[in-house]
């Protein structure tokens, strides 16, 4: 079974609005990459592929993912008690997560060491990670960025959610990341920019992946919110929507309002 | 006399030999912390991360996934200054790492605060699930050491070492046991504490004094048995460490939680920073020389 990105969306929208809180804006920048990675590689399987979900916030996009494909029973208890659906990425309490993330900053180290550790066992796997572009504001990436061609982690690839806005607004005023592509091409990556919603331009790039010695990172211009159309606004990074707005964004994803 | 950041590096290259799932990260600082002895020994199995101690932390989290014993070493202070990181990638994604910091203390003297581990077992014993090891001597790190790498262990620990060269207290082939205090010596007037690379001194503090001196060199989790047996009166905690949230506030939270009705006497760093100096100018000037501690427990004692 193949996941469909705007179902991912539904489902969402569904935990976000029914517990009035979590965020929607990041995940929904993030349903095409979501499904692609679950849809093409072995993220289910230990010692297989990897998903380390830095911007952890996005984490909805995840479990709507891992919910579609029968590994989760329940959408309901996400950020209840005594649930596996914590508001940010638990491995210990959901072992589907492949790192405990939330914190920004964190992820791409935690990723390197995935693909380090899988380097020197010969594991033929794949990691991922995905960082937000606000997220690349913090010190730590650049200290991953730095390291990870060290070692030719060609197991390694690192998207950054392009969504252009982070908690405050947007990126440009907040702090403007400039030329994203050429720094971290300076720091001794690949580097590519595709369109994140089109899963045609992640097929072309992600099947164009073989025999690269360097790490890659996969600009993904992406927009925050997207698939509905009120929710392109950075205000909507963790705004709850209100049953109008609800049934507005059901109706926008090609899903009948309750 | 040896220090115990060479008992770490000595014992990591015996116990590597075989075990290739001992790994070491290190951050520029591998022949301070002396993990570069282990990288000579096994070249393969030691992968530098340059200056860069948040990464490091974040790294040594992802290896540890595929069962490696992960050691990451570097000073104390840059380590477990870098919180948020351990909180998160290590001791709330319970990565069973070995965070090795040495420099501990104002014994490093010259280089300065800057540079001295002075909050850190504070500051790593109040995360859920860390556990905090502070040896005394050059042996007792190694049998440290040896236990770290031959057990299978749940969750990360916190190895807190020091730099300066130091009276030995115990035999070679000592075994270590988690969570236990070790009797230096008995006496009938009160009880000291200690713990980490002073002990020594105060050892050398409560010759010919009364009073029972117990080593601890696991500070989490804390040997409660221990303090209820022999803390009934004239209760001391020595530590090259703030008194705030080391030994002194792990030894009265019990005592407090007992109801045991006795003075405590907290001997550290008094919410103070230090200063650069000859390590024996400092101890005598901040009160953990062997005398100064002498002249502190005896004025109890004599009241």
């Amino acid at each position: 079974m193949k996941i469909n990105p705007n179902k991912l969306r539904k489902h969402v929208l569904d935990m976000v609005y029914e517990k009035q809180s979590g965020h929607i804006g990041g995940s929904f920048s993030m349903a095409e990459i979501t499904a692609y990675l679950y849809n093409n590689y072995d993220l289910l399987t230990p010692n297989k592929d990897k998903l380390i979900l830095s911007k952890g916030h996005a984490v909805p996009i995840l479990y709507a993912a891992l919910y579609e494909l029968g590994r989760i029973d329940t959408l309901e208890n996400f950020r209840e008690v005594n649930s596996p659906l914590q508001g940010h990425p638990d491995k210990i309490r959901l072992n589907l997560m492949h790192a405990t993330t939330g914190a920004l900053g964190q992820g791409l180290s935690i990723a390197i060491g995935h693909a380090l550790a899988c380097k020197t066992k010969n594991l033929n796997n794949k990691i991922f990670c995905v960082l937000g572009d606000g997220e690349v504001q913090e010190g730590q990436i650049w200290e991953a960025f730095m390291l990870a061609p060290k070692y030719e982690l060609d197991n390694l690839v690192c998207f950054i959610d392009y969504n252009k806005s982070q908690n405050d607004g947007y990126v440009k005023d907040i702090l403007d990341m400039g030329d994203l592509g050429a720094k971290i091409k300076s720091f001794g990556w690949d580097i590519c920019v595709i369109d994140g919603h089109d899963l045609k331009d992640i097929d072309s790039v992600m099947t164009g992946l073989k025999n690269h010695k360097k790490p890659v990172c996969i600009i993904l211009d992406t927009i925050k919110g997207k698939g509905v159309s009120f929710m392109e606004e950075p205000e909507w990074h963790a705004k709850a929507p209100n049953k109008e707005e609800y049934n507005n964004a059901l109706k926008e994803l090609g899903y009948e309002s309750n | 006399m040896k220090a115990t950041r060479d008992g770490f590096g000595d014992q990591l290259v015996i116990s590597g030999k075989d075990n290739p799932n001992i790994i070491g990260l290190s951050a520029d600082l591998g022949k301070a912390t002396k993990i570069n002895k282990f990288g000579e020994a096994y070249p393969d199995r030691l992968f530098e991360m340059g200056i860069a101690e948040n990464n490091m932390i974040g790294v040594a989290s992802g290896m540890s996934e595929y069962g490696y014993k992960v050691f990451l070493a570097s000073f104390a202070s840059f380590l477990t200054g870098k919180y948020d990181t351990i909180r998160c990638s290590i001791a709330y994604s319970n990565a069973p790492c070995i965070i090795v910091g040495t420099h501990c203390g104002m014994a490093i003297g010259k280089d300065g605060v800057t540079q001295m581990g002075l909050e850190d077992i504070s500051l790593m014993r109040s995360l859920p699930g860390m556990n905090v090891l502070n040896p005394s001597t050059y042996n007792q790190t190694k049998a440290v050491v040896k236990w770290l790498c031959d057990t299978n262990l749940s969750n990360p620990y916190y190895l807190r070492l020091g730099r300066q060269p130091v009276k030995e207290l115990y035999y070679e082939d000592i075994k270590f046991e988690l969570g236990k205090g070790i009797i230096l010596k008995e006496g009938s007037n009160g009880v000291v504490f200690s713990t980490g690379c002073v002990s020594s001194d105060v050892l050398e503090a409560a010759e010919g004094l009364d009073i029972t001196v117990i080593d601890m060199p696991t500070i989490k989790p804390i040997d409660k048995e221990i303090i209820k047996q022999y803390a009934h009166q004239n209760i001391f905690t020595v530590e090259d460490h703030s008194i705030i949230g080391g030994l002194g506030s792990s030894v009265a939270e019990v005592i407090a939680e007992e109801g045991i009705h006795s003075k405590l006497h907290r001997i550290g760093l008094n919410d103070t920073f230090p200063e650069s100096g000859a390590p024996a100018d400092l101890y005598e000037k901040y009160g953990l020389s062997a005398s100064k501690i002498r002249k502190r427990i005896s004025n109890e004692l004599d009241k």
